[in-house]
């Protein structure tokens, strides 16, 4: 069993740091809020200090890092990508990608296909589909006139969509965050076949080019 | 005591691991990788900040197993880590500091933030040892101009700095007009090496003025119209090329090293350390030494390879903190503008 093992959630693309572990013996812990005014990046590394602290356990008792790769907000990618590196600096663990939006959508308590939709400004959507934690299509970064064109559904998203969707529906996200992402996790591990090839290093997945990329290649 | 300095406060991933004995406030540098992007932003003309941390973020952890590797060190050897957390790009600054402090939490090592800008001032001591105090240091790069008297470790006053665009900036920009890519100090300073610099005669801004301040926006415009009176860049030969690259060095140099100078006369700290991407200019170089000897003033360069970003001057700083007595405060975070006397 894949989830017989110590495992450090982190993810953070959308605001709030989500991080939770979950031990061999099943149990799961899930970060406190941040103290008030304390920067996400001042913020992460005693709130992980914390929970392994909870969960009774050292650094090299970890067997796994799961990390939010993306797509999401930049800064919150690279806070978490940078984070979960320092912390297999010497480690070495295999660490698992897990698609932000993926998270999201384990986030609302439904069956149906759910879109995910979240603005990714510039006039842009980050864009998933899932259903019952699998995807349906692609993550992709569209433009919001792009997502107006769809087909409407049922959706999530974070933070107020910028445009008007007319058919659409909104369903509301009911399970916290640090939930979602153990439940991304320990699905991801079920579907893999070994652990040992995952990659030592992060790659955060940003789907969205920066200004200058899009100014240069139009 | 060893320290592992990191620097991704711009375009330069770097690492570097100095091994100190703060008895005697030297050591050695054991080890130094830089990762230039320099390529990869060339295509956009100037450094793009999200590219640039994204960058790091892929550079970062290689390079810090990379370092351990090929010194033959393990974290538990390693004593400190010290992180350069501003003046510089936010999403670059993070991309180091999260690193370390994640990487300090997990092998229990203190974590020190550095000041990018005393990492240069301080780099003339990877070679040795620091000036004796008080002296001056002209801090030349391509965000930053300013002079700067240091007192002791800690201890940095601002005298005089750019009113407008810092040094490195008006090489730029000047290359810029010149139709020569990015980065454009480094290519003045090829094509000036065969170039007459009395040809193209630009000014020497506040030169005469009796302050310790600089400004270089009307130098570029002075290149600009230079360009436009000779016939534009397209009537340019290889030979005036060369001769406006070399107006403009000669210009940048002179107002810089008569305002060193000045200031080192002036605070009565006849000892003078040039840091920064820019000191590494050969013209630079020629023209303080020159100067300095006549009026007495003792000159300190980094190693060139030293003047650009690098870790080992964090390391080295974070070093010289330690033997000052200096401890990191117990809440630091990334901090883009982060004035060097604050």
């Amino acid at each position: 069993m894949k989830s017989d093992l110590h495992i450090l959630a982190l993810d953070t693309a959308f605001g709030e740091i989500s991080a939770c572990m979950h031990t061999a013996d099943g149990a799961f812990l899930t970060a406190a809020t941040p103290e008030q005014g304390k920067t996400r990046s001042t913020a992460i590394v005693p709130l992980l200090a914390e929970l392994l602290q909870q969960a009774g356990l050292t650094w090299n008792q970890l067997d796994l890092l799961a990390l939010g790769a993306g797509p999401g907000a930049f800064t919150g990618l690279r806070i978490a990508a940078a984070t979960l590196a320092g912390i297999n600096s010497g480690l070495n663990l295999p660490m698992l990608h897990l698609s932000s939006l993926a998270i999201t959508a384990r986030q609302c308590d439904s069956s149906e296909a759910i879109w995910v939709l979240e603005d990714a400004r510039a006039g842009e959507a980050f864009v998933g589909c899932y259903q019952n934690g699998s995807p349906r299509c692609a993550d992709q970064c569209l433009t919001w006139h792009e997502v107006m064109a769809m087909q409407a559904g049922l959706f999530v998203c974070h933070n107020d969509v910028p445009v008007a969707l007319d058919g659409w529906s909104r369903l509301p996200l009911t399970v916290s965050r640090s939930q979602a992402l153990l439940t991304a996790t320990l699905a991801e591990l079920d579907a893999l076949a070994s652990i040992s090839q995952l990659p030592r290093y992060p790659a955060p997945v940003y789907l969205q080019r920066s200004q200058a990329e899009k100014n240069l290649h139009g | 005591m060893k320290i592992l300095g990191i620097e991704t406060s711009c375009d330069e991933t770097a690492v570097a691991i100095y091994d100190g004995d703060p008895a005697t406030g030297r050591g050695e540098l054991l080890a130094e990788q830089v990762a230039s992007q320099i390529e990869t932003h060339a295509r956009f003309g100037g450094v793009v900040p999200e590219v640039a941390s994204r960058e790091h973020l892929v550079a970062l952890p290689a390079m810090v197993t990379s370092i351990l590797a090929e010194t033959e060190l393990s974290w538990n050897q390693i004593d400190h880590i010290a992180v350069t957390s501003g003046p510089g790009l936010m999403g670059a600054l993070l991309v180091g500091t999260s690193y370390a402090r994640a990487a300090g939490l997990v092998h229990n090592i203190p974590v020190a933030p550095v000041h990018h800008m005393e990492g240069h001032l301080l780099a003339p001591g990877l070679a040795g040892l620091l000036p004796e105090f008080p002296f001056i240091t002209l801090l030349v790069s391509g965000g930053h101009t300013q002079l700067v008297r240091v007192d002791r470790i800690g201890s940095y006053r601002v005298i005089g700095q750019t009113l407008d665009d810092a040094a490195g900036e008006c090489f730029d920009k000047s290359a810029r007009l010149m139709g020569l890519p990015y980065p454009g100090g480094p290519e003045i300073a090829m094509l000036a090496k065969g170039g007459d610099a009395k040809r193209f005669k630009l000014p020497r801004p506040m030169l005469n003025k009796d302050n310790l301040d600089f400004s270089f926006s009307g130098l570029k415009t002075a290149v600009m119209y230079a360009v436009k009176n000779a016939g534009g860049i397209d009537a340019f030969d290889q030979q005036m090329m060369k001769d406006m690259a070399a107006a403009i060095e000669a210009s940048v140099s002179e107002v810089l090293v008569k305002k060193s100078i000045r200031a080192c006369i002036r605070e009565d700290a006849p000892r003078l350390v040039i840091a920064g991407g820019v000191a590494a200019n050969h013209t630079l170089r020629h023209t303080l030494f020159n100067l300095a000897e006549k009026k007495g003033v003792e000159v300190h360069l980094p190693h060139p390879k030293h003047c650009t970003d690098n870790a080992a001057m964090i390391a080295y700083a974070g070093f010289q903190h330690l033997c000052a007595g200096i401890s990191a405060p117990d809440e630091w975070d990334a901090t883009p503008r982060w004035p060097l006397t604050a």
